[in-house]
């Protein structure tokens, strides 16, 4: 973590930089602070008088590229973390946002707050003040101060980052930061992997019956590019009905996931957005897993790479044929 | 009026002794969410923050189903088809444990739409008549509360049966309605500790900070309607998700849709909500709310212009929002509707005169 000097430099830097571009496109998005201090909130710099707004803090939690599908065709500025530049990359790579549209400010960052994870350890519903320090994490609550320690309260696609350093800018503002780990070994898959079916089953029915089908985890995706022409509000064909049944908020979250398998890039604002705290990134997680080991393939971290989904081999390295001949 | 005191290790077998008379809907904590579940041996109600979401799935509930159909061929005319409805069961009494003033205001509010436009929805009225409110009142206002803009308090009673405040080891009880006293009747009376320590709370209750003067709200949002640019700017951050309106304790919209299996099926009555863009998608393609700022327009006027405009004939002036603050609390984007409210206020001051309605509210 960097000093509280180092912050300011960087915002500075960033402003600088921003204030360097605003004449060459319509608005720049960034982070602003949203209704208390634990909360951020993104805003258009539109102006000289919009840089005081901008913010960057472990409070930045959300993912900015998720607006680049509405906002198709505008010449714009976009800050990322490395995780957000992931979904820049799988957007460009499949051609759904163009790359000269894009001004993108990369900011190397240590991790964000898992706001389901703060909520868990402290009643932050009228926190006053926050203070992030290199281990620990102050909140200045009604009844007093309260110490998390950071570990504890990062989202856990911070704990094993490997990509703290945007993969895509135009702009890198402050010192490049270290991984947070070489490789991910899937362990809370693995983990989840032993319970048995029935368990397994068990654990989704009970998470799953308090989804209230809001959407939030496919309006948040950045990769959910059908928006409002969904299958999930499809009547013909009739996919899912309207009721609020476990059948229908299950099978529209299988559908998700297959429909990321190879796309997501794991930034995690299907599960940061649910607002009843539902561990929906665990099915993305899954399926990426697959897609590693059968095609070594990782989304977002190259603009070349041909998704294996988009394409096909005649004979696949790790997918026998069974043995079946035409 | 009886004060009693029902200690917080009291509080599951109270909840189980409910459970006899009633199906109980109780906040339970899951991970981080706080959620209403039916009533089940052992469980352990949490009382100690609002529930994620409002009270109004008792009311309103997400899918109910209004009644099933059937479609018989007549065999001696294969021409003729008859259909034979069956009409949904009543509701059973429910209880809600653990809403918050705000919340047991909402329904309140409900009840302007789905019972007092001349004609009342019979399946809204069976719930609302056999639903009971056993609210917690509030210490301290949240950084998302804003009860005192839209006419409520911390301990604000309407809409509730019972008011739960909280006190030192547990809570201090006292029935609101006839009702209320039935429940709260199998619960000792406080001792005078606890009525010291209540009367003590009511004396000093919590000062949210003074309330802005809403009263020009619907007018300025009027003028403000036709600003386009306006309604872009406080609606560039939406994802259109439907967080705002399912959490909330007044949004009251809802399909209706049949679902078919063959020659029978059932139609029901599910949640909507004005932020999706199929709320006004037309048969035809064409749809009146095009884009999200049409639609964040549209829940801020329901609440703020339209609700109160309809309801001035009652000499008041009533908005469809309690100010719980859900939709600011779980917006994905942090939305916060006190903003854009106040905002209205400011800009359409400046642009009264630019009205230019597109859109009949």
């Amino acid at each position: 973590m960097d000093g509280e000097k180092a912050a300011v430099d960087r915002m500075a830097e960033l402003r600088a930089a921003v204030a360097l571009e605003l004449p060459n496109v319509d608005f720049v998005l960034g982070y602003g602070r949203g209704f208390d201090p634990l909360h951020a909130t993104p805003v258009a710099v539109r102006g000289e008088k919009d840089l005081a707004r901008l913010i960057f803090d472990p409070t930045c939690v959300q993912n900015l590229a998720t607006c680049l599908y509405g906002l198709r065709g505008k010449r714009m500025g976009l800050v990322v973390k490395g995780c957000d530049s992931r979904s820049v990359i799988q957007l460009l790579q499949e051609k759904i946002v163009e790359r000269e549209n894009l001004v993108i400010f990369g900011l190397p960052c240590d991790g964000v707050l898992d706001m389901a994870k703060v909520r868990v350890a402290a009643d932050i519903t009228r926190v006053r003040e926050v203070r992030f320090e290199e281990n620990q994490v102050r909140l200045l609550l009604p009844g007093g101060e309260t110490v998390l320690s950071r570990r504890d309260v990062l989202a856990d696609k911070c704990l094993r980052c490997r990509y703290p350093n945007p993969l895509i800018h135009d702009h890198m503002i402050g010192a490049e930061l270290p991984a947070q780990s070489a490789e991910d070994t899937y362990a809370d898959i693995e983990a989840f992997e032993k319970l048995s079916t029935q368990e397994r089953f068990d654990f989704w029915k009970r998470q799953m019956s308090r989804c209230i089908r809001c959407y939030a985890c496919r309006n948040a995706c950045p990769l959910c590019v059908c928006k409002h022409v969904c299958l999930a509000d499809s009547r013909e064909p009739h996919w899912l009905s309207s009721e609020a049944t476990l059948q229908e908020k299950w099978l529209f979250q299988v559908m998700h996931a297959l429909h990321l398998a190879g796309r997501c890039t794991e930034c995690g604002e299907c599960q940061r957005s649910c607002p009843m705290g539902i561990p929906i990134l665990l099915l993305k997680r899954k399926m990426n897993r697959e897609l590693k080991d059968i095609f070594n393939y990782e989304a977002g971290v190259s603009l070349d790479a041909v998704p294996p989904l988009h394409t096909f081999l005649m004979e696949e390295d790790k997918i026998k044929d069974r043995g079946l001949l035409w | 009026m009886v004060v009693r005191f029902l200690p917080a290790d009291a509080v599951a077998d109270q909840t189980a002794a409910w459970a006899r008379d009633y199906h109980v809907l109780a906040p339970v904590r899951e991970g981080s969410a706080v959620v209403y579940r039916a009533y089940a041996k052992d469980m352990h109600p949490f009382l100690g923050r609002p529930p994620s979401s409002s009270a109004k799935e008792a009311l309103l509930p997400q899918t109910e189903n209004l009644f099933t159909y059937a479609y018989r061929k007549d065999r001696s005319d294969l021409t003729r088809t008859e259909v034979f409805l069956s009409e949904a069961l009543p509701p059973e009494p429910t209880l809600i444990l653990g809403p918050r003033p705000c919340d047991a205001r909402g329904a309140h509010l409900l009840d302007r739409v789905f019972k007092e436009r001349g004609v009342a929805d019979p399946q809204y009225a069976a719930h609302r008549a056999s639903a009971l409110f056993v609210t917690v009142a509030c210490e301290e206002p949240e950084n998302t509360c804003f009860c005192h803009w839209t006419g409520g308090g911390p301990m604000d009673e309407t809409g509730s049966d019972v008011l739960l405040f909280p006190v030192t080891d547990g809570f201090a009880a006292r029935a609101i309605t006839p009702a209320g006293e039935k429940l709260v009747a199998g619960i000792p009376e406080a001792p005078a500790a606890v009525q010291q320590e209540l009367a003590a709370k009511l004396a000093r209750a919590p000062e949210p900070g003074p309330a802005p003067d809403l009263s020009s709200l619907p007018e300025r949002f009027l003028a403000l309607f036709g600003d386009m640019d306006f309604w872009m700017d406080q609606s560039a951050r939406c994802l259109s998700c439907g967080v705002c309106t399912y959490l909330c304790p007044t949004c009251s919209c809802f399909n209706i849709t049949d679902e078919t299996s063959g020659l029978a099926g059932r139609r029901l009555r599910t949640w909507d909500t004005c932020m999706s863009a199929l709320y006004t998608l037309e048969g035809s393609g064409h749809n009146p709310r095009p884009s999200r700022a049409h639609r964040l327009r549209n829940r801020v006027g329901h609440k703020f212009c339209y609700h109160p405009r309809e309801f001035a004939k009652l000499g008041l002036l009533e908005f469809s929002c309690t100010g719980c603050g859900r939709c600011i609390k779980s917006c994905p984007v942090s939305v916060d509707i006190r903003r854009i409210v106040l905002d209205v206020i400011e800009a359409g001051g400046k642009s009264a005169a630019n009205a230019n309605p597109e859109e009949k509210p």
